[in-house]
């Protein structure tokens, strides 16, 4: 994952550059309740939706969303550092295609997420305009990625123990699903 | 890092209770310092006020 410590600012600058992209996907993810994580919390972008707590990868990128306020914790996602059943609510924003073992971090969100929590997993699918887009670039962070369709993510989510009860799509430049959140529960949710 | 939030931390390893040993501390946070498991007895430091929760062979 050097490839965001090496390029944290440039990654960051992004969002400047792109500032119209960007309203576009804070408005669509769900509000958090907190307690509240994003796991690949990157340089805090997306946690300034209120999200309580971050972790990355990254130290040079979590060094930035510190400075946004969000409380940082240099950590895995397939080893997250809390107890069980901790956060009312759980982000993976734009993350999913970065991650090494996807299952083994989904494994871990349903380990700290509350009975009654919500999880929120945004993504870029590869049956997008946008996918398309990204996943042909030629640029230092996408050549890394690994994109997932729509119905990959939801069977992914299933496999994991979730039910998905929203889904919210949104165009940011080629397609109703450019961008898409979906919200999910633990199965046989007791509460 | 906050102190609250040793309320919900733990050992990324085996999820077991952490110990905390601060070495300088400001109003709001922790800044330096380490944690270590009470378990499995691995540290995490804390630096610059953020804590390294990776597990040993994940840091370079």
């Amino acid at each position: 994952m050097s490839i965001f410590e090496s390029n944290a600012e440039r990654y960051d600058r992004w969002y400047e550059k792109n500032r119209e992209l960007y309203e576009k996907e804070l408005s669509v993810i769900p509000k958090p309740e907190s307690p509240s994580l994003e796991i690949g919390v990157g340089t805090g972008r997306f946690a300034v939706i209120g999200i309580d707590v971050g972790v990355d990868i990254s130290l040079a990128m979590l060094r930035i969303a510190k400075g946004r306020g969000v409380e940082c914790i240099w950590a895995d996602a397939g080893h997250l550092p809390f107890r069980d059943h901790v956060f009312k609510s759980v982000y993976l924003i734009f993350t999913l295609c970065f991650l090494n073992e996807p299952v083994k971090a989904l494994s871990e969100v349903k380990r700290v997420l509350r009975d009654d929590g919500f999880f929120v997993a945004c993504v870029i699918p590869r049956n997008s305009g946008l996918g398309e887009e990204y996943a042909g670039k030629d640029s230092p962070f996408y050549r890394v990625a690994r994109f997932y369709t729509e119905n990959e993510v939801a069977e992914m989510l299933r496999n994991t123990g979730f039910d998905i009860t929203d889904v919210r799509k949104t165009r940011l430049k080629h397609s109703e699903n450019d961008f898409v959140c979906f919200t999910a529960k633990h199965r046989n949710n007791r509460v | 890092m906050r102190r609250k939030l040793l309320e919900i931390l733990a050992c990324p390893i085996c999820k077991s209770d952490l110990k905390v040993e601060v070495h300088e501390e400001s109003e709001e946070e922790i800044i330096s310092g380490k944690l270590r498991c009470k378990k499995c007895n691995v540290e995490f430091p804390i630096e610059n006020g953020i804590p390294n929760m990776l597990p040993p062979e994940l840091r370079t």
